[in-house]
């Protein structure tokens, strides 16, 4: 059964609608990126220079524009990459045993502390934060890299166990079995049978934390005071009352997509999975 | 499992001491926080000016009878139903959309459609936060650009009281993909015999969605809606970068005054007591949402 022509075109017209939604304010925002900076495209003008100079501003200091900005935001890309990493360090070794214990075995105790992830996962983020804040202060770990990332992995640590458990619950236990009565003791099973057969799902898991430490905002904001600020309030930054550098905003905000467009674009059959903790598949 | 391997002592200790691992984690850097907050509400507390004294609920007595807080606990609701069922209906919709244009044309289209509908999920939230807020100044946005081409007013849009509906747009805008995905991968695997054979019925393609579809994606959907609602009561970052609660206090939910209390006003008793009341709608959803789920299991 063909569509008629009149369906077609009203599909067609949706999916303008929803093109110029989306792709819209994306498409004038790089366009911003890309023009001299210190100036604003006029009205809806392709300007008559585009420039690759915003970008250079952000990413080498101030020597490439002579008004703007004058820092570069290096130091900011850095810092997020390195807390996200320790955060998924920290996340994935601590949640790994736990996660194929959840697979493996079933208890009410066991039911109890699963289900209570959720209530972590839920837990709005500024409730924790003055109890946070006073912890770190007190222990002299305010804006410093592994302060922040051991908070990030507590955040994502529910995200981090049901992951993997999904994951390790579609390898198939009789592979275990089999080297089970082979000899193999518990830990030489789990270190030569499941982790390798694990890997391809945490490494998505992995993928997860890492944006989530990436992409967060009002820890980041609180516990840092300049020298290990991520990227996200390097660029909230360049949005103040006082002067605004929208070139080199938007030439940021394009930087800083990078590994979440890699990941979307690239990865993104997982993508539902993790958004929705496991929940749907 | 029926047969357990393993199931000698040094192995079931192992696994306990891996299973309890993440919980210890959890009680330092969650439980022992969440018991700190609740114990820091009953009190005045202000290093800055050296004061820390029990007060009882005299914080709660303080933020429950100023008719502001419930303003803040309002706008916390309006936030968070005005954006999940926007975020909702066009996500169903795009999910929808993508459907029948992959029918109607080829797969590959549906394809495409879907790479431009996930578009803004590249924003990080401070990027699309500082991009919209860019959007909506006076002389250089593309809104109000819009608005001079068909001969109305420019405005700096941010600090007049359409600041908080325009951070709720934001939202809407960088979250409704989340759902979009979601809803489109369940439609996706959804049997197309039962919906051909109400097809053959004689139902309409109406009837087809309100009778078949939606009934089958009802689990999905309870889901989705669940996590996506708590989300979005918890957002903070939009808000932040757009208005800072502001102008006044006109988009300020009970994640900024809690925020505001403690990291501008200094008050860290009385924003604990704020920490306290922010996280009480999501633990009864939870644990409602336990019990539901447990008693349809059962």
């Amino acid at each position: 059964m063909k569509p008629s022509l009149a369906r077609r075109a009203m599909l067609l017209l949706g999916c303008a609608v929803v093109a110029t939604w989306t792709v819209f304010p994306f498409a004038w925002y790089l366009l911003v990126s890309l023009t001299t900076p210190g100036h604003i495209p006029r009205r809806f003008e392709i300007p008559d220079v585009l420039t690759l100079r915003s970008y250079g501003a952000v990413l080498f200091g101030g020597d490439f524009v002579e008004v703007g900005a004058k820092f570069s935001v290096l130091p900011n890309i850095v810092n997020s990459l390195i807390v996200a990493s320790l955060a998924v360090a920290i996340s994935i070794s601590v949640s790994f045993g736990s996660a194929y214990v959840f697979s493996r075995r079933r208890s009410r105790l066991l039911t109890i502390a699963f289900n209570g992830l959720l209530l972590i996962r839920m837990t709005p983020a500024v409730s924790l934060a003055v109890p946070i804040f006073l912890m770190m202060s007190g222990y002299g770990l305010l804006d410093t890299h592994i302060g922040l990332a051991l908070v990030h992995a507590m955040l994502s640590m529910p995200l981090s166990i049901w992951l993997i458990k999904g994951f390790i619950d579609g390898i198939p236990v009789e592979v275990e079995e089999a080297a089970y009565i082979d000899g193999a003791s518990f830990v030489q099973v789990l270190r030569h049978v499941v982790v390798p057969l694990a890997a391809p799902g945490v490494a998505v898991t992995a993928c997860f934390v890492f944006l989530a430490s990436y992409i967060e905002f009002m820890f980041a904001l609180i516990m840092s005071r300049g020298t290990a600020d991520t990227l996200p309030l390097a660029i909230a930054g360049y949005h103040s009352e006082h002067q605004t550098f929208y070139n080199e905003m938007a030439a940021a905000s394009f930087i800083s997509m990078i590994p979440l467009a890699l990941f979307f674009y690239l990865a993104g059959r997982y993508m539902v999975g993790g958004l929705t903790m496991g929940a749907v598949k | 499992m029926s047969t357990a391997i393993y199931s000698d002592l040094r192995s079931r200790l192992t696994m306990g001491a891996l299973v309890a691992l993440p919980f210890v984690y959890l009680l330092l850097l969650y439980a022992f926080p969440i018991y700190k907050v609740v114990a820091l509400s009953l009190r005045d507390y202000q290093p800055a000016y050296a004061t820390d004294d029990w007060i009882g609920l005299e914080n709660y007595r303080e933020i429950l009878g100023d008719a502001r807080s419930w303003q803040f606990i309002g706008r916390t609701f309006v936030y968070t139903v005005v954006c999940v069922g926007t975020s909702f209906c066009l996500g169903l919709g795009g999910a929808l959309l993508t459907v029948a244009v992959g029918r109607a044309f080829s797969e590959r289209w549906a394809g495409a459609l879907r790479q431009v509908v996930i578009l803004p999920m590249i924003f990080i939230p401070a990027a699309a936060g500082v991009m919209w807020s860019f959007a909506y100044t006076q002389h250089y946005g593309w809104v109000n650009h819009i608005l001079l081409m068909f001969g109305l007013p420019a405005k700096p849009w941010l600090v007049t009281d359409a600041a908080f509906y325009l951070v709720m747009a934001t939202d809407i805008w960088g979250w409704t993909p989340f759902l979009y995905l979601i809803f489109l991968a369940a439609l996706q695997q959804l049997p197309a015999e039962v919906i051909e054979a109400a097809r053959v019925d004689g139902a309409s393609a109406r009837q087809a969605f309100w009778y078949v579809i939606l009934p089958m994606l009802r689990p999905v959907i309870a889901i989705a809606v669940t996590i996506k609602s708590l989300d979005t009561y918890r957002a903070f970052d939009y808000l932040w970068i757009m208005t800072k609660g502001g102008p006044g206090t006109s988009s300020t939910t009970l994640n900024i005054a809690t925020y505001k209390t403690a990291f501008l006003d200094l008050q860290f008793g009385k924003a604990s007591a704020y920490g306290v009341i922010t996280m009480l709608f999501p633990f009864a959803v939870v644990i409602l949402f336990l019990a539901l789920r447990r008693g349809r299991v059962q």
